[in-house]
């Protein structure tokens, strides 16, 4: 497998973070942390760079192996069994995304259209991109993601007529228990970049591309919150299921371009389907270490239908799901801080015994 | 109910006859592993199409509530 460039990286790890997680988190974060929401997602990018910082200290010392091949070859019970926990994680996270993708279409696109076959038309269209491998990700997020920042710079052009410098006041009185609250929420959404590194290799993983995209993706979710609460006011996102669409949906750019918003959207779809892929291709690799002899590639249908039906079985609904983020944030604590430290230490470099001459 | 079973069914078959070619040339883990997940996804969705349902984080958020510190 050719391995990608830092460049690559970058743009991924921007596909992964910022296209599902802008969608509904910013009704949460202005309910909680209000007007300083910003400080919230600046608390999870800081947490979320140092644990990156630690994996990538991790793959440094088994140049070309990931970790958790690395960790199953040095504690083969215990390896084994926290990966099979990572399966898990990443199936509830995969499947809550699913739901979230899938809800949105059918809520705000194709009302008319039953639930359930705008999930099976979702879930194929991610397996099928998810089979393509690293390469048609790497795709998605080289064509998609530089378009999604130039769309964010017309976003703040168009809209900043209509932004309210007050709906930010106060500026300086900082509710230090809604921010932590806030970041308690989004911190499961911000943090899950690291299962990037922990399930690819050394070689397909720069780390420098990782803190670039982790940092650009931050500033993007950082632009649209603030965009959402100048623009549509934290009161009424707050009540909002998705004030981001929202605002988009304040874009007017003349008289005959009516449906602006139908254009985004459908530049916007296809990084959510990049990361639902993702997901399952992160899953597939992860299975193929756990068990020997299994094919990443035929595990992606597989582990699709069941992201597919887990999301419709997990979840009663939207607003039960967003609000499950409270919850999710105790497997965050787990999964993307415990571990990752346990893991530092566990898999130190052990010392070479020197042979005593004689 | 039946219609997103037979839906399902129908994109499991094709899904399949796709990789057919792949799957006899690797281990048979990869057909036996293929099977019971594409097994247990029929049955979830059955049991979610049908009769009332035990959601599984609205069980975790009953049990994990004492745990979160903002309430």
């Amino acid at each position: 497998m050719k391995t990608i460039t830092t460049r690559q990286v970058a743009l991924l790890s921007v596909l992964y973070l910022f296209s599902v997680n802008y969608l509904d988190i910013s009704s949460k974060l202005s309910e909680t942390a209000r007007q300083h929401g910003y400080i919230s997602y600046i608390l999870s990018v800081l947490v979320t760079l140092f644990m990156i910082w630690v994996i990538s200290r991790i793959i440094k010392r088994f140049s070309g192996r990931n970790v958790v091949s690395a960790m199953i070859e040095r504690y083969p019970v215990m390896g084994r069994s926290i990966a099979i926990l990572y399966m898990g994680f990443l199936l509830l996270v995969s499947a809550g995304e699913m739901r979230a993708c899938v809800d949105f279409t059918s809520s705000s696109l194709l009302n008319k259209t039953p639930i359930v076959v705008i999930g099976l038309i979702i879930a194929a269209t991610v397996v099928f991109i998810a089979q393509g491998g690293i390469r048609s990700l790497v795709g998605i997020a080289e064509i998609y993601t530089p378009i999604w920042f130039l769309i964010l710079i017309m976003i703040v052009v168009t809209t900043w007529r209509d932004a309210e410098i007050r709906n930010l006041q106060p500026f300086f009185s900082f509710d230090w228990t809604g921010i932590f609250h806030g970041f308690w929420i989004i911190f499961s959404s911000v943090g899950e970049l690291i299962v990037f590194p922990l399930i690819l290799s050394g070689k397909h993983y720069k780390s420098k591309g990782g803190y670039a995209g982790l940092l650009i993706s931050g500033l993007y979710l950082i632009v649209f919150m603030l965009m959402v609460q100048l623009v549509v006011g934290i009161p009424l996102s707050m009540k909002l299921m998705y004030p981001t669409y929202e605002l988009v949906r304040q874009i007017q750019i003349t008289d005959f371009m009516d449906r602006f918003d139908l254009l985004l959207v459908a530049l916007w779809l296809p990084t959510v389907f990049g990361k639902l892929g993702f997901n399952i291709y992160l899953m597939a690799n992860l299975l193929q270490i756990i068990i020997p002899g299994l094919s990443g590639r035929l595990m992606v249908a597989p582990l699709g239908a069941l992201s597919y039906v887990c999301g419709i079985w997990f979840f009663r609904n939207p607003v039960q799901q967003i609000n499950f983020n409270e919850e999710l944030m105790l497997f965050a604590i787990v999964f993307e801080i415990a571990i990752p430290l346990l893991l530092f230490v566990a898999l130190w470099p052990r010392k070479k015994r020197r042979l005593k001459p004689g | 109910m039946i219609e997103s079973l037979t839906l399902m069914l129908l994109l499991i078959i094709y899904s399949l006859r796709r990789d057919w070619p792949l799957m006899r040339q690797k281990p048979k883990v990869n057909r036996w592993i293929t099977y019971s997940l594409m097994g247990i996804s029929l049955l979830i969705l059955g049991y979610t199409t049908s009769g009332p349902i035990f959601y599984p984080t609205l069980w975790l958020q009953e049990v994990l509530r004492p745990l979160v510190p903002f309430r």
